[in-house]
């Protein structure tokens, strides 16, 4: 082998190598970037529900990619020739300087006579010869670096690693990555279009067909109730529900082995084919989109045809419902019922109607109505009962009414009223209020007192001055002023709120009457003293009435001051006791659970123990609260004030924090023990307030409950007897009766067939009254005026509404105009009216038909000859005669003719009454005077004797009048209506007395009863006092269901509930406003009913929007 | 067991019988005669017998309760307890005397002594301490000044309790709780001791210094006449008496001649036979006057007639063995009905105060209940003058001083009584407006008739101290404080007071003394 041919051996051995390297790097290239691309496309999807989707393989990408470059870039992939070998050669082992590469490249020159003109072929083979020798020591293994694989190979590796650590780094790698990766709708919007392309571009090559004489049929979903809908010819659009199956019909212009319908790209339907051209097919509207014909052509090919048919969704309205509340109030008992009325309406159907309330944390619902026939509309009324929601007082509440209609296909829609709020009326704190008023009321008069006092010293030691005494009338009136009213409104709050003792609102009765007379006196005083100044010679008054007066004043108010404190302090005690009860109850369930959590039956989580131990502190404090408020040393206090600090309950705050703190790390041994010690404290307390209301005074003294207790018995005694008396006179008044029943029998009969004539004339002048007035022109034209003005009216209040509402409209010109026409037609009506002169007949004619009525029913008493009725109904019906010939001279505008006529006929009907009147006056007295003869002397000696009865009743009555009113002036809780009462019974005795001793049995009999009844009337009130459980006593004493009160401060000058007044009444929306009328009369009724007063207005102008 | 069951009936029929003697002394007897010096409080010759009787049976019952006995009487009380514990109680005697001393050891459970020259006072730690330093300067000169009329003074050093409230007092005594407020007993000479309620526990305290005096008086009297004085004489002498510590030989207060002038005008008395067992047990508290003021007098005859030399010689024949009757009439000069005939002769001459509309003051004690509000009006006569009252605190309290006293004025008018209470309401309202004559008057009127009446003291100190009439007001607010020491305000008035009048001994003293209450 020559030099040459060793050489390239050498330089082909380093080609070889360096393939070998290349092909290795070109490995390690390939593989880091597939496992690069895997992990960037993996991480893309990873993260593809994630704003940062794209960035991490971005990084990623590139910084592999600045990796792959710098291998790229080295040219060590690409293939290297001889020379290139040489050279790498040459660089690797420098001292061949040249002659490799050299030989290698003139080697081939050697024989080459062309060349041979250039290059020696000696001194090429002495080159050649030369380098052989150098190369011959040298490995041809060892030109090329073996390590130059290492950063490629590096390089996959640090990326396999990373794609591991990837996939166990991340949670549910592959699997999220597969999940992300199949079905993503970027994948396939990118698919579909390429493959719809790929298969469009092969049909247009082979078909073109077209869908004509289309034709749809809607069959719509059971719960709309529609029915089907044939739409032929179509132009392919569905317009149509949510569930209507859509039946499409059609034709094409070429032959097609199969069609189908591709539903929004992507639900595919074989159609039914009729050869040779027809199709039909249907599906389900679910969505809005559009659908396609794919047809197989006789080849076999798929074509989806271009053209897109529009598939929309009607909608299915959301049902609506309005609420109207019958008794809307911002502030209801919880015993109240909220009467409400509802309207509802859906485009296809309603379900049901159903009420949801919020209250507080919690939500409640309620059904209403359900519906089963798909009414599209409904209305109704529901009366919410919230005794049954176990609300608690002060608790704000908000409701409205939810409505779903009937669509079963996507779900009901739900529609709902108005939100309306209420809160729920606190009578704790209204009561507390109610106590704080007291409070201010007894400072008042405490102040009145104090100046009377001074005063009334004054006018008696020192001064003279009548205008000094004018003066302090003055200042003492309106002193006075300021308490009644002041106890008044708390009389109304108290009355208002119900469950107050009668006794307290007999105390508040009296101060207000007491005050009021005393003012007025006061008043009186005052103007003569003014009438006496006034005068030119002044004559001196007299100070004396003013110390009357003023010791009356002081007398008055020593006694209210100690009676207001009295009940007042008991209020107060209630409330004290409530909040202790309501204290001891909670400390002892908590004891129970304690107790439960220790026996392990149910476990307590600390939210439940926090709260249970929070109501403990919240009513802690409240006590607390209000035991200060009794700190202020002042001799009315019920409470010693001293006594608040050495009480250990401010401790029991602490020890709550401690059974907290003990609980919460599970020592329920502790805690219990601790609890233990606060619950002993707690029935100390509760000891000591109990001794304490023992010792509180009687609001009636022993004394005087006997009295009463005596009293009462007294009483049925004097009923009892009364009775017997009442009975006697009755026997006698029967057989009376009965004897002049027999005696004037005849004389009845004539004298009826004479009324009979009498009543007959009457009826017939009203009856002719009647027509004439029916018929006169004038009268016509009022009637026809009076409506005209009637319907103008209405126009107008129509018009002026929409006047107003119109107000920011174009159209406010227009209306306003509208409405000065009708008002000007209005008026001219009126006045057309007015120059008729016929008012007052007109209001004769309108009141006729009744009082015929009424003739009528004498008419028929006459007929049946039954005197008492006919007299008692010809009492009340002859003034009416009276009235209507006064109110007819009266009127200044009067017509001639009906005025001459009806004064006439009005005479007449006058005269006959008068004849009527005075025919039953004289048999009624000649049936009188008969009871002289017709009773025998038996029985006169027996009403002598029930007369002496009376005489001796009434002097009990008179006594116990008396007595009444001395207690009375003692105690201000007894009301005054005792005294009253008996004074009537008295009065009544005393007629019947004297009636008795006339022999008058029948008027008699008469004050009998209403002494009898006055007598009852006591003995009742003094039974409700006993069995009120007005506190006035402790015997006997029942606890009030509601104490009286516990309360808050309140600013009392402004009347009323304070949050009351802040209350808005919540108006509903406008639609709201469309009240059905039937609804109308309802809501009318409403507006009757009671409504608390502090609240009246806001009620009323919320009906008077309403139903405007 | 059966031993103590016969003692006890021996007991009893030798209680029924008291004539009864038997030859041989035998266990019986023995105890008997202990039982008899024990009830004469000779409790050493009781108590040699009692530690002779264990030796000799030391497994008797009847000795070990003798023994119990005396240790109750000495005031050991946990010893009695200890002893009594090996007694069976199948007697109702026994159980009731064990009973009694379980009660006294408890309510003496938290006691201390403070000892004086004679006297061992027991007293609970606390505010009670305050009564010390009076208790002391009150004991030992009734100790010399009694000791000389009666002719007695202790060897041993006399006991006496101070009882914080009177819950405890009715336990330990044979009181009721319905007793101590009838008949206003704050304070006992029983089980050879003397004991006492604290002032502390009263609104206004009481005159607890002539108390304890009067209390001793009866101790003296037990113990020289070997317990063999009558009730009646015993409450007669210890009345006339009760002020003499102090110098003071008038010892009927207005109320008493009231209500003696009244008595005898209309020929009411309160037998003698009534005031058994205890004048305590009387109906009422005008009884009760009536009672004292009826003895007392009649001792106050006796002495006046007789000399005071009588009282220790009648008590001499008794521990004698003499019989009261006897004795009596040797001593007073006729029976004890002739006595009572002369006594009201006697009486009916002496110049005695009628004042109406005056009443004994029910001792009012502070309420256990925390919480139930002060009425100082509840006292008042009539309803209609505790409401006047009533409106004039409320007008008080508001700052309406003029009208606050004219309402007053109208329940003062109204009231049928005269009550100290409205009468200091007047008075400490004129001296709110500075009215200080007509308050000096009312307070004055009203000291004349309830001498000892708290709020009077200390409102007329008072009164002098802001119009700077030093000794008088020294004079009123130190009388004031004995008689209630635990009023703070009079204590910071008297240091302040001292303060000006430069005694600073005085102050010192006042200073500790009130810390004890602060």
């Amino acid at each position: 082998m020559d030099d040459f041919s060793q050489i390239n051996q050498f330089l082909s051995l380093i080609q070889k190598n360096w393939n070998r390297i290349r092909f290795a790097l070109g490995a390690y290239f390939t593989a880091t970037l597939l496992a690069g691309m895997a992990i960037v496309v993996a991480l893309f999807y990873y993260f593809a529900q994630t704003k940062a989707g794209y960035i991490i393989p971005v990084l990623l990408l590139l910084v592999l990619g600045k990796f792959l470059y710098s291998i790229i870039r080295t040219d060590s992939l690409k293939k290297i020739d001889r020379d290139e070998a040489a050279l790498l050669t040459e660089k690797k082992y420098p001292e061949l300087n040249n002659s490799l590469i050299n030989s290698a490249q003139l080697g081939s020159f050697i024989n080459d006579p062309e060349k041979e003109k250039l290059f020696s072929s000696v001194m090429i083979r002495e080159l050649l010869a030369r380098t052989r020798k150098q190369i011959a020591e040298l490995d041809a293994h060892e030109v090329l670096e073996k390590s130059k694989t290492i950063p490629a190979r590096n390089l996959f590796l640090t990326t396999l690693a990373v794609g591991l650590a990837i996939i166990f780094a991340f949670p549910n790698f592959l699997q999220t990555v597969l999940t992300n990766s199949k079905g993503t709708p970027i994948a396939s919007q990118i698919k579909l279009p390429e493959k719809e392309t790929s298969e469009t571009k092969v049909a247009h090559k082979k078909h073109d067909f077209k869908i004509t004489e289309l034709g749809l049929t809607l069959n719509y979903p059971s719960y709309t109730q529609l029915p089907s809908r044939v739409i032929n010819p179509s132009d392919g659009k569905v317009n149509t529900y949510p569930g209507t199956e859509v039946i499409i019909e059609g034709k094409t212009d070429e032959v097609f082995q199969e069609a189908t319908l591709v539903v929004n790209a992507k639900d595919s339907i074989l159609m039914e084919s009729q050869p040779p051209l027809s199709l039909t097919g249907s599906f389900m509207v679910r969505e809005k989109g559009f659908y396609q014909f794919k047809l197989k052509d006789p080849s076999g090919s798929q074509v989806l045809l271009p053209q897109k048919y529009p598939i929309e969704l009607e909608q299915d309205k959301a049902p609506r419902i309005v609420l109207f509340p019958a008794n809307p109030k911002p502030v209801y008992y919880d015993s109240d019922k909220i009467q409400m009325f509802y309207e509802g309406s859906d485009d296809f159907g309603i379900e049901s109607i159903q009420l949801i309330a919020q209250i507080g944390e919690d939500s409640i619902q309620k059904k209403i109505k359900t519906l089963k026939d798909n009414e599209k509309e409904t209305q109704g009324r529901f009366s919410w009962n919230l005794a049954l929601e176990s609300l608690k007082p002060g608790q704000e509440v908000q409701y409205y009414l939810e409505i779903k209609d009937n669509d079963n296909i996507s779900g009901p829609n739900k529609g709902q009223s108005e939100m309306i709020r209420f809160t729920v009326f606190d009578s704790r704190e209204e009561r507390e209020n109610l106590v704080r008023l007291q409070d201010e009321l007894t400072e008042k008069m405490i102040a009145l007192l104090a100046s009377g006092l001074v005063e009334d010293n004054i006018l008696k030691t020192t001064t003279k001055d009548v205008l000094y005494g004018k003066k302090l009338l003055a200042a003492n009136s309106d002193a006075l002023i300021e308490i009644i009213g002041l106890a008044q409104h708390i009389k109304n709050q108290a009355i208002e709120f119900g469950n107050f003792p009668q006794a307290y609102l007999t105390l508040l009765s009296n101060i207000i009457s007491g005050l009021k007379e005393i003012r007025q006196e006061k008043i009186e005083t005052l103007n003569k003293i003014q009438g006496t100044l006034m005068k030119p010679t002044p004559v001196g008054y007299n100070l004396f009435s003013i110390e009357i007066l003023n010791d009356r004043m002081v007398t008055h108010l020593e006694r209210d001051i100690l009676y207001l404190i009295k009940i007042t302090n008991r209020q107060k005690m209630d409330q004290v006791m409530d909040l202790e009860d309501q204290l001891s109850e909670l400390t002892e369930t908590l004891q129970e659970e304690f107790e439960k959590i220790k026996n392990k039956k149910s476990p307590l989580n600390s939210n439940q123990l926090k709260s249970k131990l929070n109501q403990i502190q919240q009513t802690l404090k409240q006590l607390l609260d209000k035991l200060s408020q009794q700190n202020q040393a002042l001799p009315d206090e019920f409470l010693n004030s001293k006594s608040f600090e050495s009480m250990n309950l401010k401790d029991m705050m602490s020890s709550i924090e401690k059974i907290q703190e003990l609980a919460n790390q599970g020592k329920i041994d502790e805690a219990m023990e601790e609890l233990k010690k606060m619950a002993e404290e707690m029935r100390n307390f509760a000891e000591q307030l109990n001794q304490t209301e023992e010792s509180m005074e009687e609001m009636v003294d022993t004394e005087m409950m006997e009295q009463l207790d005596q009293s009462m018995r007294d009483l049925e005694r004097l009923e009892k007897k009364q009775q017997r008396i009442i009975n006697g006179t009755s026997e006698i008044n029967q057989k009376l009766r009965k004897q002049q029943a027999k005696k004037f029998e005849s004389l009845v009969k004539k004298f009826f067939d004479e009324l009979k004539k009498d009543v007959e004339s009457i009826r017939t002048i009203l009856s002719d009254d009647k027509k004439y007035l029916n018929e006169h022109e004038a009268m016509k034209k009022t009637g026809e005026l009076l409506e005209k003005q009637s319907v103008l009216s209405q126009e107008i209040q129509s018009l002026s509404q929409k006047t107003i509402d119109s107000s920011l409209k174009d159209d406010l010109a227009d209306n306003f105009k509208e409405l000065n026409d009708r008002r000007r037609e209005l008026s001219q009506t009126l006045m057309e009216i007015a120059s008729l002169r016929t008012q007052s007949y007109q209001d004769f004619k309108e009141k006729l038909p009744e009082l015929q009525k009424k003739y009528d029913s004498l008419k028929e008493l006459a007929d049946l000859n039954d005197l008492n009725e006919f007299n008692l109904l010809f009492k009340n019906t002859y003034p009416e005669v009276f009235r209507w010939q006064g109110n007819m001279r009266a009127s200044r505008s009067s017509l001639e003719g009906i005025g001459e006529k009806m004064s006439e006929d009005l005479r007449q009907v006058a005269r006959l009454n008068a004849e009527i009147s005075k025919k039953l006056g004289s048999l009624k007295r000649s049936i009188e005077s008969s009871n002289e003869s017709l009773l025998s002397e038996e029985e006169k000696n027996t009403l002598r004797k029930l007369a002496e009865q009376e005489k001796k009743i009434r002097g009990k009555t008179d006594g116990m009048q008396k007595q009444f009113q001395e207690m009375n002036q003692k105690n201000p809780l007894l009301p005054p209506n005792l005294a009253q009462n008996m004074q009537m019974a008295g009065q009544n005795l005393k007629r019947a007395e004297s009636r008795l001793n006339q022999n008058q049995i029948q008027k008699s009999l008469e004050s009998e009863s209403k002494a009898m009844k006055s007598i009852q009337d006591t003995r009742k009130m003094l039974k409700e006092m006993q069995n009120s459980g007005t506190q006035m006593s402790r015997r006997g004493k029942p606890r009030n269901q509601l104490r009286l009160g516990t309360g808050n401060r309140r600013d009392s000058r402004r009347g009323g509930a304070v949050r009351m007044q802040k209350e808005k009444v919540l108006l509903p929306s406008e639609d709201q406003y469309k009240v059905p009328s039937e609804f109308r009369e309802e809501i009318l009724d409403a507006m009757k009913r009671e409504t608390p007063k502090n609240y009246e207005q806001l009620v009323t102008e919320y009906y008077k929007e309403l139903v405007q | 067991m059966m031993n103590i069951m016969k003692t006890v009936i021996v007991l009893l029929l030798l209680f029924l019988t008291p004539g009864i003697s038997l030859s041989e002394p035998t266990l019986t007897q023995k105890v008997l005669i202990g039982y008899e010096l024990a009830q004469d409080w000779d409790l050493k010759a009781a108590e040699k017998l009692s530690n002779k009787l264990l030796k000799e049976y030391p497994k008797s019952g009847d000795a070990h309760f003798l023994s119990a006995r005396i240790e109750f009487l000495k005031g050991n009380y946990e010893r009695s307890w200890e002893i009594l514990k090996r007694v069976g109680d199948n007697f109702k005697e026994i159980e009731d005397f064990k009973k009694r001393v379980d009660a006294t050891r408890k309510a003496a459970k938290n006691f201390v002594s403070f000892e004086t020259d004679h006297f061992l006072i027991r007293y609970e730690e606390g505010p009670d301490e305050v009564l010390l330093h009076y208790a002391q300067e009150v004991l030992e000169k009734s100790y010399q000044v009694l000791g000389d009329i009666i002719g007695y003074y202790p060897e041993e050093k006399v006991l006496v309790e101070i009882y914080p409230d009177r819950q405890p007092f009715s336990k330990i005594s044979p009181l009721t709780l319905k007793d101590i407020l009838t008949s206003g007993t704050v304070a006992l000479c029983k089980y050879n001791r003397v004991m006492l309620i604290s002032p502390g526990s009263l609104v206004r305290g009481y005159n607890w210094m002539d108390t304890i005096s009067h209390e001793y008086v009866h101790y003296l009297l037990t113990k020289k006449s070997r317990n063999r004085l009558p009730l009646w004489m015993h409450e007669g002498i210890a009345k006339l008496l009760e002020s003499r510590w102090r110098g003071q030989t008038s010892y009927m207060t207005p109320i008493m001649q009231t209500i003696l002038s009244g008595a005898l005008k209309n020929d009411y008395r309160v037998p003698l036979e009534d005031m058994m067992p205890s004048l305590a047990k009387l109906k009422t508290q005008k009884d009760v006057q009536l009672a004292y003021a009826e003895v007392s007098t009649m001792m106050e005859y006796l002495v006046e007639t007789r000399g005071i030399e009588t009282l220790p010689k009648l008590l001499e024949d008794l521990a004698a063995g003499k019989k009261f009757e006897e004795s009596f009439i040797g001593r007073a000069g006729s029976d004890i009905p002739g006595f009572q005939n002369k006594w009201e002769s006697w009486a009916k001459k002496k110049e005695l105060k009628y004042i109406p509309g005056i009443a004994p003051l029910t001792r009012e004690f502070k309420t256990k209940n925390p919480l139930e509000p002060e009425k100082d009006y509840k006292g008042m006569s009539t309803e209609r003058a505790q409401d006047l009252t009533f409106l004039g605190d409320i007008l008080k309290s508001r700052d309406h001083y003029s009208a606050a006293i004219l309402e007053y004025l109208k329940a003062k008018k109204e009231s049928t009584t005269h009550s100290p209470i409205l009468f200091n309401k007047i008075a400490s309202t004129y001296i709110q407006t500075r009215k200080y004559d007509e308050a000096e008057q009312f307070l004055k009127e009203s000291l004349e008739f309830y001498s000892d009446f708290h709020t009077t003291l200390a409102n007329l100190g008072d009164l002098y101290f802001i119009s700077e009439r030093y000794d008088s007001a020294q004079k009123y607010l130190e009388e004031a404080v004995r008689i209630n020491p635990f009023n703070p305000y009079i204590h910071v008035k008297l240091i302040e007071l001292y303060d000006r009048l430069n005694m600073p001994e005085k102050k010192k003293l006042q200073t500790q003394l009130f810390k004890f209450i602060n």
